[in-house]
């Protein structure tokens, strides 16, 4: 128990460091999304961006997000391709239509749900 | 009409866009990406609005790296390994934005000079309009109706034209000379053309006829009159001619007549020519039939 409470303790502490020193590194690094756009956004927010470091932290924290959105959903786009393949008994145009990965709302709805977001979008419009 | 597209949100969409393709996927759904869109909008907002009240609730008006980490805990967002994700992999940077060119604006072509506000408009405000839009300029001058000018116009205008019509007449009709030298062509006086007898047009009056177009034209009544003329220039009275005042018995009489008058004009009367000879009435049937 008390060592949990000071692994509780210890995570924002530690985890507190390497993120400032990380800050430093973050020099080097361009984050995919720009600058420009997520100062925009925390602009609206009220946070104003006064360290280029700060905005590059919250860049690649979304970055990482979507990232792992996107890989959720990949894997559950390569579970369903694996199990289709099994069934049919042609495999040649399987393989190549696997190549071309496609993100679709099948994959992305359970992969937010992981994440605790419930998409339903409907089918048509009306 | 043009819509307002955020240039931000398109380009979070091209992020995404590059993120997706790091994982392996090579196309998306058009719904998933908007999806994504907006989850990365709504996330940078969040961190944002969270960082930002925890930096005030300390005291401060600045946010730091303190209230950026107590935000991420607030959201339940682990960035334990962010470290690593970004030594891993080799992400895409978006290509720099090229500066566009602004909409190349049609100059209004400008006809004149705008007239400047009045004093009473403030600078501010948009400027007049090319004059030629609201000013209306009559294209011409009222015209003047007071009766002396119009007098002295009408004298004018009939001076003129009758000069006009001289100098025409002496240019073109015949033409006496008043002095037999040669160069008389200086005073030209127009001929007169004398009517034979000359005391013709005093016998006939002319002021009670007012439209020599409604003088009697009655066909029957030429014909007669055509009649009358070859008679006396065949010295020849036909009796049958006393009967025009019995018109309804005469059309035969008269149809005999005309065919007489045929014959007339066939051996060369007093009018050969068919065009200028009067209407003739048209045949009765039995006249026809024969």
């Amino acid at each position: 128990m008390s060592q949990d409470d000071k692994m509780i303790e210890d995570h924002p502490l530690t985890l507190g460091q390497p993120l400032s020193d990380f800050l430093l590194q973050l020099e080097d690094y361009t984050p995919t999304v720009p600058d420009a756009v997520t100062a925009y956004y925390l602009r609206t927010s009220g946070f104003e961006p006064r360290d280029p470091r700060l905005v590059r932290l919250i860049s690649i924290a979304a970055q990482k997000f979507i990232s792992d959105i996107a890989n959720d959903a990949l894997q559950h786009c390569k579970m369903r391709s694996t199990n289709s393949s099994s069934h049919a008994s042609s495999k040649s145009k399987q393989g190549i239509k696997d190549r071309g990965y496609c993100l679709t709302m099948e994959d992305l709805t359970p992969a937010l749900a992981e994440f605790g977001i419930t998409i339903k979008k409907p089918h048509y419009y009306v | 009409m043009e819509q307002q597209v955020n240039v931000y949100r398109k380009m979070l969409a091209g992020a995404i866009s590059g993120i997706l393709l790091e994982q392996g996927f090579d196309t998306v759904e058009k719904e998933c990406l908007g999806t994504l869109t907006e989850m990365l909008q709504a996330f940078v907002t969040e961190i944002g609005t969270l960082s930002k009240s925890f930096c005030e609730l300390s005291g401060r008006s600045e946010p730091v790296i303190a209230d950026i980490i107590l935000g991420f805990t607030e959201m339940g967002y682990d960035f334990s390994n962010l470290d690593s994700y970004i030594k891993s992999n080799k992400h895409t940077v978006l290509p720099a934005l090229q500066p566009q060119q602004p909409q190349k604006q049609l100059n209004m072509l400008s006809a004149g000079t705008k007239q400047p506000l009045p004093w009473y408009i403030p600078q501010h405000y948009p400027p007049f309009p090319d004059p030629h839009a609201y000013v209306r300029t009559p294209t011409h001058k009222q015209p003047v109706i007071d009766y002396e000018s119009v007098r002295e116009k009408a004298a004018i205008q009939k001076k003129d034209i009758e000069k006009a019509l001289t100098k025409f007449l002496s240019k073109t009709s015949p033409t006496h000379n008043l002095f037999d030298t040669d160069e008389a062509n200086i005073f030209p006086l127009v001929a007169t053309k004398p009517v034979y007898p000359p005391y013709l047009s005093a016998l006939l009056p002319q002021d009670q006829i007012f439209d020599p177009e409604d003088l009697d034209f009655d066909p029957k009544s030429q014909i007669i009159q055509q009649q009358k003329n070859h008679d006396k220039a065949k010295n020849r009275i036909k009796p049958e001619v006393k009967k025009e005042d019995e018109e309804e018995t005469s059309e035969l009489v008269v149809d005999v007549d005309v065919e007489k008058n045929e014959e007339n004009t066939a051996s060369g009367s007093y009018i050969d020519n068919p065009y200028l000879a009067a209407t003739k009435l048209p045949a009765s049937q039995i006249m026809d039939t024969t």
